[in-house]
């Protein structure tokens, strides 16, 4: 074979697997990543570092706690009467309808609280207790907590006032996979229908 | 009679309120209802609807009930990703318009109870409003609820 058609077949050989392979990804390249109405879904997702926190039953809660189910997390605390616990049903509204419609895929859900001088175990559990027992809620040190919060780049701020104080805080929901990285964030401020689409989505395409 | 010392007269309203629906002339007040909390809470968030029927601006200046010691109007607010909380000094309800106070907006706190807050318990609720340079009082009931009339 002369070194022409030589060259020639490894063209023709070079140009097919360029084709092959680019047959072979088209249809992921042509399927859409999926999109959230109320937030988004990470380029990768984020492996947490380790954090050490408590429950409401006194036990701990890690990054081993968040692996095996997918969980959902906020971040809040139990003298707020408003934001707090309308959360707290939008979400028990939100896994009430997954465990119904897709009950192989249960999630967790956390709330963890920003006041760990008032929020002690026993508070989490009377307060958690009352709204959605299957809750769980988190609380810890000072330093547990800022550790923990700041990983997830969540902003705190107490505002004192007459008799008492409030937080200011990052409202977001943060979405952990089953491996326990942070995978999505949603806003709460946003309807039922439209957060229990935005975990159908999840669930149904990860 | 009416007092000198005030530079508007106070007209006082106490209506028999049928549940659910109250209104002296040109305010109504509907759908009052307290987010019920575990014993113990200190605090409570209360929602309702103030609908002005009138051609002026309602204001609602203030509001007293015998079950709590202090009744202040909120606002729940997301800027830039943060969840804040404000206290406002008065409700502004336009002319011919409702103003919805629900979970994660407007709200009025209600701060330490002088009983026990339970399910299904009727809050006397005082609602003092400025319209036309008089201040008025009107009473109206919330009922404890867990999530609000659904």
């Amino acid at each position: 074979m002369s070194r022409r058609n030589i060259i020639f077949v490894f063209l023709v050989l070079f140009g097919m697997s360029v084709l092959f392979a680019y047959f072979q990804s088209l249809p992921s390249l042509l399927q859409k990543k999926p999109t959230l109405l109320t937030g988004k879904i990470l380029t990768r997702p984020m492996e947490l570092d380790n954090f050490e926190l408590i429950d409401q039953n006194n036990q701990t809660f890690n990054s081993e706690s968040l692996k095996g189910n997918w969980t959902i997390l906020f971040f809040g605390y139990t003298n707020c009467p408003d934001v707090c616990p309308t959360t707290i049903y939008k979400l028990a509204e939100v896994k009430n309808d997954v465990n119904q419609n897709l009950p192989s895929k249960n999630f967790n859900t956390v709330l963890v609280t920003l006041d760990p001088d008032r929020d002690t175990p026993e508070r989490l559990d009377e307060y958690i207790g009352y709204f959605d027992e299957s809750m769980l809620g988190v609380t810890g040190t000072y330093k547990n907590i800022q550790s923990f919060s700041s990983n997830l780049s969540v902003f705190y701020q107490r505002i004192n006032k007459d008799g008492g104080y409030d937080f200011n805080h990052t409202a977001s929901i943060f979405v952990f996979n089953q491996d326990g990285s942070l995978f999505a964030t949603m806003s709460p401020a946003t309807s039922v229908s439209e957060l229990r689409d935005d975990f159908y989505t999840i669930l149904n395409n990860f | 009679m009416r007092p000198k010392s005030l530079n508007f007269f106070i007209l006082i309203a106490l209506f028999l309120v049928s549940f659910g629906h109250t209104s002296y002339a040109e305010l109504a007040i509907d759908d009052a209802w307290i987010r019920s909390g575990p014993p113990n809470s200190k605090t409570f968030a209360g929602y309702l609807k103030f609908t002005n029927t009138s051609s002026t601006e309602v204001s609602i200046k203030e509001l007293k009930s015998n079950a709590f010691e202090k009744i202040e109007m909120h606002s729940s607010f997301t800027e830039d990703g943060i969840s804040s909380m404000k206290k406002l000094n008065a409700l502004e309800i336009p002319a011919n318009s409702t103003l919805n106070l629900k979970p994660g907006g407007y709200h009025l706190m209600l701060n330490s109870p002088n009983k026990m807050i339970k399910e299904s318990d009727l809050i006397e609720l005082i609602i003092y409003f400025e319209t036309e340079g008089s201040i008025m009082i009107l009473r109206s009931d919330a009922m404890v609820l867990r999530n609000g009339y659904e």
